[in-house]
């Protein structure tokens, strides 16, 4: 062979070495053209809304799903599309809703066409709880055009040990001088920030117009509260990351915790006792919109992907799967879904039932809308910096 | 004759040439976007885009926020922990270079390796469970009766910061040291010690050859714990 190979002329070793790389390339060439026709539909997810399985949405739409991860703080979605080429790389961002106005006003989602979603009109949560003229509108919606696909409703509260402090129902506990070290909030003004104000303005300690939208006197009260509850030592930490929280829960590191339920079910999952509270001044409202990312080189055929993709995000499978993983709400076929399908077992079904209608009840109860993107959103930033700095 | 006097020219042309393109290339890389950086510091901010301007509000805002708080408390954080990281990193170094037997330096430098071994991050997050509530310290001192009750400030406190920033950072000043200490023969602190130095670790703290190293080290540091 060696022999061979050496008794090879420059012109035999450039023919052949040509010949075999056009066999190479003409072998490959088919699955090369198939791999360019198979479309790709690339969703960035703050982490929930994966299912895990894109297998029967990929079987027909003939196209493959990305899933990548995404930060959901406001300042990092727009970095993210502004600087960081998330515009080409993305179709679609998942991400709490309310981000309309900096999104829109910077050119950067496309408005949706209800229309072309089947299961939107058949999906009577958005007319219930995010109907045009109700602030849940402000989640999916801005200046009366719709930019959201509302794949997710839940409503937040606290996380608590029973075992450690008995049974609590009042956003006062993050406050407690009996849980005094033993408190952890999430790093988050629209969350920590927002659940303080609702607290204050229930509580009468504060005169707060709207928990969801303060005015700088009201932002300054808020955050001089928080300050003077930090420098008493009733927090231990400021959680930033899913990991994190449910390890502080489970190791018991913090009794008292402002946190998302699904940190609860996980913790719980790994031999811990928590509660999610339902606190008498009202839960913390949100949804998850889908936003198309408004890519000017996207291809008529691309964006039909992307919306059968977030129709079948609105469809009844990935509805009951998001509720099963999360415990969130998801949509009004999830259940039934559930229930009726082969694909849930029993109990899985009637897990998802009793989410559906848990998360219906506190959307009844009510509470304060999140607000991601609210009126002095600069002073916002500020003002936690100050709060995480005191 | 000019033929002979051009040759020295276009070498050196081409010796500044030489020197002259890392030159540019470090101008034109770290230079340059820092320049672009101050410029754009006095623009104004107009939703997500900055517009040409000569305005000193980013300064005002800098100046006038709690940004500055956290800049001066990271610097004292960084100086601090840089001397205390030098009044353990000085004497293990020193005991490595002139304790230590020969044929052991090598597993003993390993060693202070090993935790580069693990990604910065895990080994950060680990001291969570060490130093936790229920983590291995206050679970040993509480069987053994030492403490009544966990303790706190093992963790999420001034301590775990410092203790994380030592341990992470350490032994990147004990390499230099020993390095520099290693390299001071040792007849001249015999020789000092016949002079009346009375310890062979006063030489060496006086040395000028472990100066350097020192220096070096400190900024290194600095610079690795300003960022936290």
């Amino acid at each position: 062979m060696n022999r061979n190979f050496a008794r090879m002329n420059r012109r035999q070793f450039l023919g052949t070495g040509a010949a075999l790389g056009a066999g190479l390339l003409t072998a490959g060439l088919p699955g090369t053209l198939l791999a360019q026709n198979r479309l790709g539909v690339t969703m960035a997810d703050i982490g929930v809304g994966d299912p895990g399985d894109w297998s029967r949405l990929e079987g027909l739409i003939n196209a493959d799903i990305n899933v990548v991860a995404i930060g959901n703080s406001p300042s990092a979605v727009v970095n993210q599309l502004v600087a960081g080429g998330g515009r080409r790389a993305f179709d679609v961002i998942n991400i709490v809703g309310g981000m309309q106005q900096p999104l829109v006003d910077a050119d950067l989602i496309l408005p949706i066409e209800v229309d072309r979603l089947s299961h939107w009109d058949a999906n009577h949560y958005i007319a219930d709880f995010l109907a045009p003229g109700t602030p849940g509108f402000d989640f999916i919606g801005y200046q009366d055009t719709v930019y959201g696909v509302p794949t997710v409703l839940q409503a937040d509260s606290f996380a608590y040990l029973p075992d450690e402090t008995g049974e609590l129902d009042s956003l006062g506990a993050l406050f407690d001088p009996r849980f005094r070290g033993f408190v952890a909030l999430e790093d988050n003004y629209t969350t920590a920030g927002q659940k303080t104000a609702l607290y204050l303005q229930q509580s009468g300690l504060a005169d707060i117009d709207d928990p969801s939208n303060l005015t700088p006197g009201e932002l300054r009260t808020v955050i001089d509260f928080l300050i003077e509850k930090k420098q008493e030592g009733q927090f231990r930490l400021l959680w930033s990351s899913f990991e994190q929280a449910v390890q502080l829960l489970v190791s018991k590191e913090v009794h008292v915790m402002d946190c998302w339920e699904p940190m609860v079910i996980v913790a719980n999952q790994q031999g811990a006792n928590v509660r999610y509270a339902q606190p008498s001044e009202g839960y913390l409202l949100w949804a998850m919109a889908a936003y198309i990312v408004n890519n000017p080189t996207r291809s008529e055929e691309q964006l039909e992907a992307t919306y059968q993709m977030l129709d079948f995000m609105l469809g009844p499978w990935y509805g009951a799967t998001i509720t099963d993983m999360r415990g969130y709400m998801t949509n009004p076929l999830a259940a039934d879904f559930a229930r009726e399908s082969d694909a849930f077992d029993q109990a899985t079904a009637e897990r998802v039932a009793a989410i559906d209608e848990d998360v219906k009840e506190k959307f009844e109860f009510g509470g304060t809308w999140q607000n991601r993107w609210p009126d002095e959103v600069d002073l916002y930033e500020e003002e936690w910096q100050r709060f995480k700095s005191a | 004759m000019p033929r002979q006097a051009a040759r020295p020219v276009i070498t050196r042309l081409l010796q500044r040439g030489l020197y002259g393109a890392p030159l540019a290339a470090v101008a034109a890389l770290v230079v340059g976007p820092l320049a672009v950086m101050v410029m754009v510091s006095f623009w104004t901010r107009t939703g997500f885009s900055m517009t040409p301007d000569f305005s000193l509000a980013a300064y005002s805002t800098f100046l006038g926020s709690t940004r500055l708080d956290i800049l001066f408390r990271s610097l004292w954080v960084a100086a601090s922990a840089t001397l205390i990281m030098l009044l353990i990193a000085y004497p293990a170094a020193f005991l490595i270079a002139r304790r230590v037997r020969t044929d052991a330096v090598r597993t003993v430098l390993f060693l202070f390796a090993v935790p580069f071994l693990v990604n910065y991050v895990v080994r950060t997050f680990a001291w969570t469970e060490i130093l936790g509530r229920s983590g291995w310290v206050n679970t040993m001192l509480l069987n053994l009766g030492v403490i009544g009750a966990p303790l706190d400030w093992l963790l999420y406190s001034q301590f775990s910061v410092y203790l994380g920033l030592i341990t992470a950072y350490m032994p990147f000043m004990v390499f230099p040291i020993w390095l520099s200490l290693s390299a001071i023969d040792p007849r001249l602190e015999q020789a000092s010690w016949m002079l009346g130095e009375t310890s062979p670790a006063d030489f060496l703290a006086d040395h000028p050859a472990a100066v350097p190293a020192r220096g070096f080290r400190r900024r290194l540091v600095r610079i690795r714990g300003s960022v936290w």
